[in-house]
């Protein structure tokens, strides 16, 4: 009580002095008002509402109606929550402001979901070393699925040959390009590993980048600032970042989309593997699983004893890479 | 007396050192990865032992697929579907052209013409381990037949397969060998061993990678 009143007679603005001379202007006058606080709470608010307005006002004598709209999407959209903290009804505005946002500008329509995990699934994934031959379909499905940046050649897969005999990455090369697979060489491929311990998570200033219940390491993109702590954090190079407006040709674009997902991303912005989150928790397998021809590539739920996934657990000998850091990578790799 | 101080000094400095450690071990405990984590994800797993819920999705396999088989009797490995191959086959039934005895057919064989089935070049196994009988038989061309010459349908390559490559078919029917169609949630169907395996030449084929490699000449931007 003592506190606020201290506060109120600071606020308090004191008369100015009635200036002498010629009569002053508009501004002037404005500027020199005697103003009580409560006034000038009435006259801020009024200046947002009146700010807001302008925005619309802008559209209006000179644009269609569709601009209009889209003007207003955005500026929803611009305010919408972080997608942890919105309610389902919330979820399904952002999805649906996203939908027709798309159709104002292209004509086409998308389909984004904002599905929610499904109970007692924990996606795991393994990935035989011995069957990899190096043939790259995962790559190409995981960039047409997940609407990647064409113009900077973004791709969450990255296959690394290696020569037989060792494991280093570092001997590694991800950049080849000739027939594969090559004499006396293996292959990995790398990609997000959606870690039960994940470091990318914790650094991130406005927790734009979370696991979910069922395991996904996910990112919001309208929530990311692009700080790219996230990258720096991550031991496995697994986070790209949008230098520039992501180029995606409308005819290969996936209308099948997720809030979490492959929605279309902003320039500025990290995005990463999610396991296809639009494809899993639909049932389906990630994109690079459906299009491996050699079947090396395993995805399945860890708490389904009957799974795939934790048949080549129980009875292969599985490895995971920098296991020492602690980050409990679910993504295991193993030879026949 | 000097010595004494420089031995106190020595002390203290020891004693400083000591408390450090004490420091670093206490935040490592309590901070960086955290054990408890790690323990917590492979038990998780470990104590999974309950059959899974319904998900609440099913899986679909693409049409092109066509009809699927039940394979059963797979030690501790719950029955699961495989694709049925006799659809695939381009001129199936066999019986269609064998009407006869593989001995009859190959007196009908003509010198100035091409063999029957001359494309077929076996790259499997060495002429001496095997030949187009040791799978295919002399009797009913409609069946594969094991070494003891017991009849296999074509719809179940993996009985043949499995006389062989015993870890390859144990390793398919537990789900590290070989590919799921559909998706991860159930029923479970696996593509048959025939389905990426060419019998006659199995090893898969040298090829170029789907997409550009940075060390292209054709790479965007190089």
């Amino acid at each position: 009580m003592r506190m606020s009143r201290k506060i109120d007679e600071l606020v308090q603005i004191q008369p100015a002095p009635a200036p002498e001379g010629p009569a002053r202007s508009g501004v002037e006058q404005l500027l020199n008002m005697q103003i009580d606080r409560r006034t000038a709470v009435a006259i801020a608010g009024t200046a947002l509402a009146a700010g807001a307005g302008l925005l619309n006002a802008a559209f209006n004598p000179f644009g269609a109606p569709e601009a209009k709209e889209k003007a207003k999407l955005e500026w929803a959209e611009f305010f919408q929550g972080n997608f942890q903290l919105m309610s389902e009804d919330e979820k399904s505005d952002a999805v649906r402001r996203l939908e027709r946002l798309y159709e104002l500008e292209s004509g086409k329509s998308i389909r984004v979901s904002a599905d929610g995990p499904r109970e007692r699934v924990l996606y795991g994934y393994a990935f035989n070393v011995s069957r990899c031959e190096g043939y790259m379909d995962c790559v190409r499905a995981c960039i047409q699925e997940n609407n990647q940046d064409r113009a900077s050649n973004m791709a969450y897969i990255r296959i690394h040959e290696h020569q037989k005999g060792e494991i280093n990455f570092e001997h590694a090369t991800d950049d080849f390009y000739h027939e594969v697979p090559a004499a006396g060489h293996f292959y990995i491929g790398t990609q997000c590993y959606h870690c039960q311990n994940p470091p990318c998570t914790k650094v991130c200033p406005t927790q734009a980048t979370w696991m979910e219940p069922d395991g996904i390491v996910v990112v919001d993109y309208n929530w990311c600032i692009g700080c790219r702590y996230c990258m720096a954090a991550c031991p496995y190079d697994a986070r790209r970042f949008n230098w520039t407006d992501p180029v995606v040709p409308e005819e290969e674009l996936n209308p099948n989309q997720h809030y979490l997902g492959n929605r279309l991303r902003k320039k500025g912005v990290v995005e990463k593997c999610t396991f296809c989150i639009q494809r899993s928790r639909n049932g389906q397998s990630p994109a690079c699983v459906e299009a491996c021809p050699t079947g090396a590539r395993i995805f399945g739920n860890l708490l389904d004893p009957d799974s795939e996934i934790r048949w080549v657990l129980q009875n292969k000998k599985v490895f995971r890479l920098k296991e020492d850091l602690g980050t409990e990578p679910k993504f295991w790799y193993f030879m026949d | 007396m000097a010595s004494l101080r420089l031995r106190k000094r020595l002390l203290s400095a020891l004693a400083g050192l000591l408390a450090m450690m004490q420091v670093g071990c206490g935040t490592k405990a309590t901070h960086g990865p955290d054990g408890a984590s790690r323990a917590s994800l492979l038990s998780l797993v470990r104590n999974a032992n309950e059959p899974a819920p319904d998900p609440g999705v099913q899986s679909a396999i693409p049409a092109r697929y066509g009809e699927v088989t039940r394979v059963e009797g797979f030690p501790d490995q719950p029955p699961f579907n495989t694709v049925a191959r006799q659809g695939h086959l381009e001129t199936y039934p066999c019986s269609q052209c064998h009407d006869k005895p593989l001995a009859g057919m190959l007196a009908l064989r003509k010198k100035d013409q091409p063999n029957s089935h001359w494309q077929i070049v076996q790259k499997h196994a060495p002429e001496h381990a095997m030949s187009c009988q040791t799978c295919h038989g002399a009797g009913d061309q409609d069946k594969l037949v094991t070494l003891t010459g017991q009849a296999v349908s074509m719809d179940a390559p993996f009985q043949v397969c499995a006389q062989c490559h015993s870890t390859q078919v144990n390793d398919w029917a537990g789900g590290a060998h070989g590919k799921r169609l559909g998706g991860w949630a159930p029923p479970r169907v696996v593509e048959n061993c025939t389905g990426c395996h060419n019998p006659h030449a199995p090893a898969f084929e040298s090829r170029w990678p789907a997409v550009l490699g940075k060390g292209s000449q054709n790479y965007p931007g190089r």
